[in-house]
């Protein structure tokens, strides 16, 4: 028949919590959904595998196994896999997998990377599966055709006292079920102690009569201890000599090769456990379960580990099942309850679509046709590996920070959002919220971000191009009604000092809607300011943002959208642009959500496993504001000379305005502005400084730079003229009940970011800590730090580059 | 809003907008009044413009204005640069009523319980509530929270913290700061629910608590005009021999508050303040002038609907109008009045607040002829 050739690799992450619906909020890193797809002799086949990585959080297990699934997959597209019978099918995918497990590293990531290994061999057994159009059981090698538990399975906590309750509770009604055997599986390790007494117990209940006569105790001792699990074991035998009762020990997530299974086996445990994610693959569980039952036939034998989140372990896991001489049990119910499978691989069918709230990091590569990864679907940033750890409005106060550090400065941190940088020299720049520095007048916030109508009457007297509008009470729906109707539908609604977008209706264009765009604004948190109602333009929303008479930046903002490759589906293609948006500070907390694109498609078009055309754009939501998940696009180096002009224009027309964000509606940024209608809608005095800096496309503008650069020429500070990449930081913090435990809680914050930390001096009120690494987490600890763990209350937080030496280099 | 002066006189409380527009049209100034009580001055067909808004002026930074909103922070600065303070603990309403009292304990009483940050909104109810013990501490705290408890973003922006600070008198001084001097003093009882509408009198702030209140507006970088709070008992003795501290900076000169201490004072500190924003922004200003002859003109009104309103609120505010025209467009109307510069502003901020039947304009302009 041929051979079958991997031509693409698809690797998706999810969170399974997410997934069964135990939590909404996505965590950073989950398993990995790995699909192949590959041309076989009668046309394209695919193949699907699960990378059981999830782990604790902050483990680095996650990561590592996903730099080692990217390595792995790399290695195996292109490769050609023998498919005329299963036998040399099986022993291709043994050669492939021993190949790609060479490659596993023998640092902490060595668990993480036989957990991504089963994935892969069951993602190339579903597609050789396909492409010989058998199930998975018979590339494996069918022992059987059907597979049936026989074990009745209880959790235990691992608090020995309430377990045996438990059991008691649970296994009293079935005491005299013949032939019920329990499988009691602890979630928790015992210390040797607590385990004789449990096996004690248990032994004492079934020769009473009063447990069922036949247990299975699941891996009680750490791995380490494993060497006990058969004195746990001739423990029981000796109590239950002479009773028909039967206590067998099992030994569990310590059986990973041969020699562990000898070891379990001649060490005198009557009962294994074999689970494929931490064997490295079905095909090994497979060798050590028929070694297991060779050796010792009487075995109890139970496959898997944890209940399988998706579908695809599942249906391997029961594969397996029917591939094994004998097995008693697998991990799961969802496994036990799968059909019979009588098609070809694995056969389930998967959509991605399912994953869509759940999805991480997407990676695809198909370098048959275009020999790299698919191109990322936005720009991604390192910042977002730490500022996730950060309140928003804290991220823009913690760039500025950051640049002061880098260059040279040192800062007093008073609050997420409030710092004052300082020279050496008494040289003094105060930042306070939002991105309010001593550069701008208070006045001109307070005329351009505190009142529309203000603004605009300024604007307009400047000759500056605004919408035309008028101000209501909040209770004139009336009135706002006779205007809209005099200046004409459509309209724009909106609370004169509003920010951020909050209650504010664009394309109003009826009375009813006119009525429910004041409902909006009395809703909103500024149902009692004045209401501004104008006429809508038009066009495109740009944000222009001004510095010193100069634009700095310009931004387009658009809705989310996903632009279609030919290949992939609409679902792929969201999960495909989170994982961007999860790599972006901008948009790392605005992921695409399933119900919203489906909301937003309407009747439009709700099918998310349609592939749309190539270069076909599909928008998913409505969400304009980067700051709350929509798209923006550096367009500066484009801007046309006209509309910078203008905007300059505008920022003038303020007295005191040196920092502003402008934003406009343009027909097109590259067009002459007297050629296009146009119109100014909004000043921000305070303009947030992660749309700039994290555009989803084009290029970054380090306008917090800049902004820390005017106001310290503007105040004589002196700063570097580079900025440092790498910085040695002095963090003193001052402030009531800190000591030991703040210490302690900054130290591995420090550790969280990547940052080598010397031991913190802890006082009650003082602790300090030095730290040394990237300029963007270690000036980021101080953000941290100023919020410290619950019961602290930091007052400031002073930080000071030093050298490695340990002494001053900030202050001049 | 009304007040009770020290006088007992039932009077409206103007704004510090107001105040300025009466001090620039009598020293023969322009001015635009547009909402948010932003004035914008400057002389007649003069390049150079003063914007000052809700009274504060060109000289006050975004990042000094924005720090003053934030009690906690403030305060934390200002001590950072030996300024007295109160003491505070900072607390969650989740930390239970159990906590306060026990950080009233440590502090000691009278104490106050107040957010973290300012409330921005102008109708916020008085936001720190005194007590003297720990039944009254217990209903402070009620009161507090039920304040927060309104659902509303503004309050929820506290995140549910709150602040429980010594009082160490049992009096409020307000002083006004300008360009570094402390030029006027108010005192009135206490702090918390007074702080509104409690009856104030005139003071001369001694010596000492001037340089208190100077080195707590210099503190702040970037505070041109700011009026400091002290907490102090007698604010005309010597603060070396009587607890005091600064419990709050605003940038706002709040001349309302002197003027109901001691009337005329408000229109007296306006004129020390716009020659002091007029010299920054390079605008020479002339000698006052009791009466003025201006060109008055309102924009954004229809010429069919406003035009007898307009006239009917002329003559209620002792203005006289000589000439009345309207543009081409029938929404702007200029007037040439002849007026009291008080009588004048006291017109512009009618019209432009909208006290003026259905008049939404969206500027009032004045310009000496």
């Amino acid at each position: 028949m041929g051979t079958v050739r991997v031509a693409s690799s698809t690797l998706a992450e999810y969170d399974p919590a997410v997934l069964v619906g135990t939590t909404r909020r996505r965590a950073a890193a989950g398993n990995v959904l790995i699909r192949l797809e590959g041309d076989a002799p009668h046309g394209r086949c695919t193949g699907w595998g699960e990378a059981l990585t999830r782990a604790r959080r902050g483990s680095g297990e996650p990561d590592a196994a996903w730099r080692y699934l990217v390595s792995a997959v790399r290695h195996i597209e292109g490769q050609h896999l023998p498919c005329t019978t299963t036998t040399e099918a099986r022993d291709a995918i043994r050669g492939l997998v021993r190949d790609v497990r060479r490659e596993v590293p023998d640092n902490h990531g060595r668990i993480a990377a036989r957990k991504a290994l089963l994935g892969i061999e069951v993602a190339l057994l579903d597609l050789v599966g396909g492409a010989l159009d058998v199930p998975v059981t018979d590339i494996l090698g069918r022992y059987t055709d059907r597979f049936d538990a026989t074990l009745v399975t209880l959790e235990l906590s691992g608090e020995v006292t309430a377990d045996l309750a438990a059991v008691h509770a649970a296994t009293g009604h079935s005491v005299d079920r013949d032939g019920a055997a329990w499988w009691l599986d602890p979630r928790g390790y015992l210390s040797y102690p607590d385990a004789e007494r449990l096996v004690l117990e248990l032994a004492t209940g079934m020769s009473r009569g009063s447990l069922p006569r036949r247990m299975v105790l699941g891996q009680v001792l750490r791995t380490a201890e494993r060497a006990h699990l058969g004195d746990l074991q001739r423990l029981a035998d000796r109590l239950l000599a002479g009773s028909e009762a039967d206590l067998r020990v099992m030994a569990g997530s310590s059986v990973t090769s041969m020699r562990r299974l000898d070891d379990a086996i001649g060490g005198g445990c009557r009962a294994v456990q074999l689970n494929p994610e931490r064997i490295g693959g079905l095909l090994a569980t497979r060798e050590l379960a028929e070694a297991a039952l060779r050796r010792a036939p009487d075995t109890t034998l139970v496959l898997g580990g944890r209940e399988p989140h998706h579908q695809v372990t599942g249906a391997a896991l029961r594969q397996l099942a029917m591939a094994v001489p004998r097995v008693d049990h697998t991990a799961g119910t969802s496994v036990q309850s799968l059909p019979a499978t009588t098609g070809s691989g694995l056969g389930c069918e998967v959509s991605l679509a399912e994953l869509i709230d759940a999805a991480g990091r997407y990676r695809r590569r198909d370098p048959v046709v275009t020999g790299t990864a698919a191109p990322e679907a936005g720009n991604s940033y390192p910042e977002a590996g730490y500022t996730r750890r950060l309140r928003t409005l804290a991220v823009r106060s913690h760039l500025v920070e950051r640049e002061a550090l880098a260059h040279g400065l040192s800062t007093v941190r008073y609050s997420q959002e409030v710092f004052v940088a300082r020279d050496g020299s008494g040289g003094r720049l105060q930042f306070g919220a939002g991105t309010h520095a001593s550069l701008s007048s208070a006045t001109s916030f307070m005329v351009a971000d505190h009142h529309k109508g203000a603004a605009y009457a300024v604007l307009a007297r400047a000759g500056v191009a605004v919408p035309d509008g008028q101000v209501f009470a909040p209770g004139d729906l009336r009135g706002a009604t006779v205007y809209a109707r005099s200046l004409g539908y459509p309209v724009v609604v909106k609370p004169v000092a509003g920010t951020g977008g909050t209650a504010v209706s664009t394309g109003v264009s009826s009375d009813a809607e006119l009525a429910a765009a004041f409902g909006a604004v009395h809703a909103s948190r500024f149902a009692h300011g004045d209401v501004q109602v104008e006429r809508h333009l038009p066009g495109r929303v740009y944000r222009i943002v001004v510095l010193d008479g100069a634009v700095v930046a310009a931004l387009l903002r658009e809705p989310p959208s996903v632009t279609g490759d030919g290949t992939l589906t609409l679902a792929e293609l969201i999960i495909a642009s989170n994982s961007s948006r999860a790599r972006n500070p901008l948009s790392h907390a605005f992921p695409l959500i399933r119900e919203g694109v489906l909301a937003h498609l309407g009747e439009k078009d709700p099918s998310m496993d349609e592939v749309p055309d190539k270069g076909q754009r599909v928008v998913v939501g409505s969400e304009t504001s980067g700051t709350h998940g929509g798209e923006v696009t550096d367009v500066l180096d484009e801007l046309h000379d006209t509309i910078a002009a203008e905007a300059v224009r505008a920022v003038r027309a303020l007295p005191g305005m040196r920092f502003c964000g402008i934003d406009m509606i343009l027909e097109d940024h590259r067009c002459p502005l007297p050629e296009q209608a146009a119109g100014i809608c909004e000043l921000n005095a305070g303009p947030g400084l992660l749309t700039p800096q994290f555009p989803h496309a084009g290029a970054p503008r380090y306008v917090a730079r800049q902004l820390l650069h005017a106001t310290a020429r503007e105040h004589g500070v002196v700063v570097t003229a580079e900025p440092a990449t790498e910085l040695c930081l002095a963090l003193d913090a001052e402030g009531q009940a800190l000591g030991e435990e703040y210490g302690a809680w900054l130290h591995t914050r420090a550790t969280e970011l990547g940052l080598a930390a010397a031991e913190p001096t802890c006082g009650r009120e003082q602790v300090n800590i030095r730290v040394r690494g990237q300029v963007g987490p270690a000036s980021a600890l101080a953000a941290l730090a100023i919020g410290g763990p619950g019961g602290a209350s930091p007052r400031s937080v002073t930080t000071r580059p030093v050298n490695s030496e340990g002494s001053e280099t900030g202050e001049r | 809003m009304s007040a009770v002066t020290g006088h007992g006189q039932p009077r409206r409380t103007r704004s510090d907008g107001t105040y300025l527009i009466e001090a620039s049209v009598a020293r023969g100034l322009g001015f635009v009044l547009v909402a948010n009580d932003a004035v914008f001055v400057g002389q007649a067909g003069g390049p150079a413009e003063l914007c000052v808004a809700q009274g504060v002026g060109p000289g006050t930074t975004q990042a000094s204005a924005a720090l003053a909103r934030e009690p906690d922070t403030l305060r934390a600065m200002l001590a950072d640069r030996q300024v007295p303070v109160p003491e505070t603990r900072t607390l969650r309403f989740s930390d239970g009523a159990d906590a306060a009292v026990a950080a009233a304990g440590q502090l000691g009483y009278p104490v106050a319980v107040r957010p973290v940050w300012g409330i921005r909104r102008p109708d916020a109810p008085a936001l720190a509530f005194p007590a003297d013990d720990e039944e009254s501490l217990r209903a402070a705290l009620a009161a507090l929270a039920a304040a927060f408890d309104t659902g509303d973003a503004e309050f929820e922006r506290v995140r549910g913290r709150y602040l429980v600070e010594h009082v160490p008198a049992r009096c409020e001084t307000r002083a006004l700061v300008v360009a570094g001097r402390c030029v006027a003093g108010v005192s009135r009882p206490a702090t918390g629910a007074m702080a509104r509408d409690g009856a104030c009198r005139a003071i001369a702030p001694h010596r000492w608590l001037r340089q208190v209140v100077e080195h707590a507006a210099d503190a702040v970088d970037g505070l041109d005009v700011a009026t400091v709070t002290v907490a102090v008992d007698d604010p005309e003795q010597s603060v070396r021999r009587q607890p005091h501290a600064v419990t709050a900076i605003e940038p706002h000169p709040r001349l309302g508050l002197f003027d109901q201490a001691d009337p005329g004072t408000g229109a007296t500190l306006a004129h020390a303040i716009l020659e002091r924003y007029a010299r920054q922004a390079g605008i020479s200003v002339g000698s006052g002038r009791a009466e003025q002859d201006v060109e008055l003109t309102i924009a954004g009104l229809d010429s069919g609907r406003d035009g007898e309103l307009l006239a009917g609120a002329m003559p209620a505010h002792r203005v006289v109008a000589t000439e009345r025209r309207w543009d081409a467009s029938g929404t702007q109307c200029t007037v040439a009045v002849r007026a009291t510069p008080a009588a004048l502003a006291d017109l512009a901020a009618e019209l432009m607040h909208g006290s003026v039947g259905e008049l939404r304009p969206r500027f009032v302009a004045g310009m000496p002829r």
